[in-house]
């Protein structure tokens, strides 16, 4: 009897190890179809729930795959289940391009646009970077010294890495490859197999280069799209006011304390219009009825960094760290990208964006997060107190041209030329609370006057 | 006198007839030889050649204008041996700018497209061939090589 008992222990032991074994096997060597990794929807899960805005500081806000067809090209914001998978092979290849000091060539602009048109993933940013900078954020050791400033970047379906340099518009090519990357652009296509997706750029439509009297020079790698965009409704609230004229304290004192503001010692008072004022030795902190989260530093400021000589990486992350604790502790919405220039090694400002299912909110003249580090030191702070939720109901964006017609006619009776850099769909807040629809942001770099 | 009357009456009708059939506006079909007054309402930014070859089921044509042009987009069908119209009309706006979607139903696909501007009209015809992928890829590896045989 005890022979058999232990025979049979032996046996489950056997068993399970070899599950353990072939599990091990299965997933280091990765044995599923090619185009199809199962795991990927454990891992989208666990990273689509990582929101916070120091782990976004270097990813896209729009990631465009080209199947190699006009009719077919399928985009993806962070919302989107592939974005994550497409940013984890892409972050490969940028390492290998940047840090192993992979041979690089100058190429046309015609090249550059031809890998738009053949199978390719586009990477568009929110902002500009450096590729020092972009390489550290990612945690890549960069080898290249060359000033290189972006904002696009393409890898082709061999895993080869576009980068078009903005600082004085050349275009290289990093002659790498990666193997992620065919199998992505595959994957999409046949999970769009029965889909029409009809993405145009700029520069397919001819729209970058002016005729005769034409007025609008659109830049080259605008996505224009064919038809309506649907997105859902949001609606948005203050959390730090949630009923009309009535400040919630207790999120108040949390927000206070992220500024190391006692709330003890701190000195209060009210301002005609309902703004709240708090005035302490470090500073003084407004929040304002509609809002409005405004600090000044009277002294030397809030310490970020623990050395006053850190680099643009180490200030834009701790700070990215500390609107994280903000959002958290007011109950703000958590996703946010960074909008102002990464470019610039001395940078002191920094903006910051809301995200809504991927999309941006927009605010008019202002930024959600607009921020001065000094020193690793935060001297200015301002906040536009948002959360927003989702309604379930969805709206048609207008068409592409009638939302840029519309953005026209307003310089048109005094402009010869109007220079349009950026058009992307995102939720228009004019600060008010209720519901949002999503709209064409329509972004204008110069007009020309007549 | 009746006579006259009629006549005078037929005269006139015929006089404020005539400038209205050249102001018309083209209706749901026209012939593939139809020719505008003008030639300056639009230009066709893509296909610039007006003519061009994809392997995609659909093509778009891009154009400017003037604000307020109208434009429409029609279709060559063989059988018929006229052009029907598949793009209702469209007002150029502020940009400027217009663009459309077509379908390609076969492998050879003549489009006309009719800007009229008030008693103005242009008619732009547009030659779209539907190639398979493999040739467009062959045809891409020539030019490179031939470019890099000129390098």
């Amino acid at each position: 009897m005890n022979k058999e008992r232990i025979k049979s222990g032996v046996l489950i032991i056997l068993i399970l190890s070899n599950m353990v074994l072939a599990g091990k096997v299965l997933i280091n060597k990765k044995l599923w179809p090619s185009g199809y990794n199962f795991f990927s929807n454990f891992t989208h899960v666990s990273k689509k729930d990582d929101t916070s805005t120091a782990a976004h500081l270097a990813a896209p806000i729009k990631i465009i795959v080209n199947t190699g067809y006009q009719s077919s090209r399928f985009d993806y914001n962070r919302s989107d289940g592939y974005f994550s998978e497409i940013c984890d092979a892409a972050g490969l290849s940028f390492s290998q391009a940047f840090s192993q000091g992979t041979a690089k060539t100058t190429i046309s602009a015609d090249e550059w646009y031809a890998a738009l048109t053949a199978k390719s993933i586009y990477f568009s940013y929110p902002c500009e970077y450096s590729i020092q900078t972009f390489s550290q954020l990612l945690g890549i050791n960069c080898t290249d010294s060359e000033n290189i400033v972006f904002s696009n970047l393409i890898i082709s379906d061999t895993g080869n890495v576009y980068v078009e340099n903005s600082a004085n518009g050349t275009f290289f090519k990093y002659h790498t490859s990666n193997a992620d990357i065919a199998p992505i652009i595959a994957g999409v296509r046949d999970d769009n197999n029965n889909e029409e997706s009809i993405i145009n750029y700029s520069f397919d439509l001819n729209f970058d280069k002016t005729f005769g009297n034409e007025k609008t020079l659109l830049s080259p790698l605008i996505p224009v799209y064919s038809a309506p965009v649907s997105a859902e409704k949001l609606v948005a609230e203050n959390p730090l006011m949630p009923s009309t004229n009535e400040f919630d304290m207790s999120a108040i004192e949390k927000t206070l304390s992220v500024f190391s503001i006692n709330t003890n010692a701190v000195s209060r008072y009210t301002e005609a219009d309902g703004t709240l004022v708090f005035v302490e030795n470090n500073g003084i902190l407004k929040i304002s009825p509609d809002g409005i989260l405004d600090f000044s530093a009277s002294d030397s400021g809030i310490r970020l960094t623990q050395s006053e000589s850190s680099d643009l990486c180490t200030t834009v992350t701790a700070l990215a760290a500390f609107v994280d604790e903000i959002n958290s502790s007011a109950d703000l919405q958590k996703d946010m990208t960074i909008t102002s220039s990464l470019a610039d090694a001395g940078e002191t400002n920094f903006s910051f964006s809301y995200l809504v299912n991927g999309l941006p909110v927009v605010y008019q003249n202002r930024d959600a997060v607009s921020a001065t580090v000094e020193n690793g030191r935060l001297k200015k702070y301002t906040q536009v107190l948002r959360k927003y939720s989702g309604t379930n109901k969805f709206s048609d964006s207008p068409t592409y041209i009638d939302a840029l017609d519309s953005a026209i006619l307003r310089y048109q009776s005094s402009m010869s030329e109007i220079h349009i850099t950026k058009i992307y769909l995102s939720y228009i807040d004019n600060l008010s609370i209720g519901e949002k629809n999503a709209d064409w942001y329509v972004d204008i770099d110069n007009v020309v006057a007549q | 006198m009746k006579k006259k009357l009629l006549t005078l009456l037929f005269a006139s009708m015929l006089i404020f007839a005539v400038p209205c059939t050249s102001f018309a506006a083209y209706g749901n079909t026209i012939s593939l030889s139809a020719q505008g007054n003008r030639s300056d309402l639009i230009y066709i930014k893509r296909p610039k050649s007006h003519s061009a070859s994809t392997s995609d089921k659909t093509y778009t044509i891009s154009a400017v204008g003037a604000s307020g042009t109208k434009v429409k987009v029609y279709k060559y069908v063989p059988s018929d041996g006229i052009c029907k119209l598949i793009k209702s009309e469209t007002t150029i706006g502020a940009s400027g700018l217009y663009s459309t979607v077509v379908d390609l139903t076969s492998d050879s696909n003549t489009f006309v497209v009719c800007a009229e501007s008030g008693s103005d009209s242009q008619l732009v015809k547009i030659q779209i061939s539907k190639v398979k992928k493999s040739t467009i890829d062959k045809l891409k590896n020539v030019t490179v090589n031939v470019l890099n045989f000129i390098k």
